[in-house]
């Protein structure tokens, strides 16, 4: 059986606050930034817990514990561009946990206006970041084999962020 | 099979290491700065150079390299560069003649450094202006967010990409704009005016747009500011928030100029400024 821990642990109890407080530190609003730049806030990574031979792993781009998340504030026309893996890999040459993104695993969501833009992460998203910046978040799937061999598996998704100052 | 390790966090100690962690590797990625905002480079020196600095608490592995693009908008005024490293025959591209001395550099925590950018262009060259865009690319500013889960490990990397002008200008150089079309329309959000702007001369028409919606007795009841760059065409849309207390007819008025305090000096060519009254429908 798939079971998951980590967040859900962490934000009860005692600590809750402490971890607001410190959250909300966190995403406290950057100074003004020059036109045609971009602060990027990696807030979290997918999160899968665990994973059973056999069994798929859906994670929602809604799933606010376990979705990837990442923050944008500043201003300009942005440009995303996800390297996804293939999947989980046990080594250099080891055995493959495929991944999988679906078109609709991408958002990106806009505070101030309470927008959002759902988008394919396979391919470019591009827009205009408002004042209030913008939110992105990511979905996927990971889908071990039924007779998936034992290892360390690893993987790395890398969001790249193409800022451009659309008024020079 | 794939395993993962139930933990458990409740701990003081471990929600603190938890917090911590989580501290460290939350910091926003500022991405490098860089000065100025953009280059535009003469035939005199065919020299450009950038100030890359590093505001962060880690290393920066940076990339300089060139391609080719200019902002061009969408019929619903959006504006965007989009870049390519193979631009089409007749485009005025100076991609090809760019070089970044260093392309590649490790920048320190609070270190800042030179990049140079020559210009080799082709002899004979006629005058005009001629179109770049540099690429600041930087990673490493910060570890990647790794969650690992028992014997799963994944990352999540961040890599950011500054796009500039980078202008290449060359002999006697006009431009200026036109408004080719302008419309003002009450709608549910406002006023929304819509301009379509067309360049003369022979580069690029750099400068800033002021639109005042004006009430029935001429008082100014709302403004905005939009900086433009014009390479050929663009059309911009701009919306106003009417004030309640605003009634009757109304009128924007536009006025463009080329005041850019945000570019280098001389970014900005001169262009003669225009005025315009579009009644409001």
């Amino acid at each position: 059986m798939a079971r998951r821990t980590g967040t859900s642990a962490l934000f009860g109890g005692r600590g809750a606050w402490l971890l607001a407080a410190l959250l909300a530190l966190l995403a406290a609003p950057c100074p003004a930034l020059a036109q045609g730049t971009v602060s990027v806030l990696p807030v979290q990574g997918l999160r899968f817990g665990m994973l059973s031979t056999g069994m798929p792993t859906v994670i929602s781009p809604l799933d606010a514990g376990r979705r990837a998340t990442v923050e944008l504030v500043g201003s300009g026309h942005v440009t995303l561009l996800f390297e996804l893996p293939r999947g989980l890999r046990a080594g250099a040459d080891g055995p493959l946990l495929p991944l999988r993104f679906g078109a609709t695993d991408g958002r990106v969501t806009f505070p101030g206006s309470g927008t959002v833009l759902v988008f394919d992460p396979a391919a470019p998203v591009s827009f205009t970041l408002p004042p209030g910046g913008a939110t992105i978040w990511l979905g996927g799937s990971a889908e071990p084999a039924s007779a998936q061999p034992p290892g360390a598996y690893d993987a790395a998704i890398t969001v790249h962020v193409v800022v451009a100052n659309p008024a020079t | 099979m794939a395993r993962s390790t139930v933990r458990t966090l409740f701990s003081a100690r471990t929600l603190l290491a938890a917090l911590a962690l989580l501290a460290g590797v939350a910091a926003p990625a500022h991405a490098v700065s860089v000065s100025p905002t953009a280059l535009y480079i003469d035939s005199r020196t065919r020299t450009g150079v950038l100030t890359l600095y590093n505001p962060g608490t880690l290393p920066e592995e940076i990339t300089v390299d060139f391609a080719y693009g200019y902002p061009q908008s969408d019929s619903a005024g959006n504006v965007s560069v989009a870049t390519t490293r193979e631009p089409a025959a007749g485009e005025p591209s100076a991609m090809a003649w760019m070089r970044a001395f260093p392309r590649r550099l490790l920048l320190q925590p609070g270190q800042r450094q030179v990049v140079r950018v020559l210009v080799e262009p082709p002899a004979e060259l006629a005058d005009g202006e001629y179109w770049a865009r540099v690429l600041i690319s930087s990673r490493g500013g910060q570890p990647p967010i790794e969650q690992t889960q028992g014997d799963v490990r994944l990352q999540l990397n961040v890599q950011t990409t500054l796009v500039m002008a980078a202008n290449y200008r060359k002999g006697d150089l006009r431009t200026g704009v036109d408004v080719t079309a302008a419309s003002a329309r009450r709608n549910a959000d406002g006023v929304q005016l819509q301009v379509d702007l067309s360049r003369n001369g022979n580069a690029a028409f750099l400068g800033r747009m002021r639109a005042e919606l004006l009430d029935a007795r001429e008082n100014v009841v709302a403004t905005l500011y939009d900086d433009v760059a014009v390479y050929r065409t663009m059309r911009r849309r701009l919306t106003f928030a009417v004030p309640a207390a605003a009634t009757g007819a109304m009128t924007v008025r536009i006025h463009i100029d080329t005041e850019r305090e945000d570019l280098p000096p001389g970014g900005a060519l001169p262009a003669a400024p225009i005025d315009q009254r579009i009644p409001v429908q």
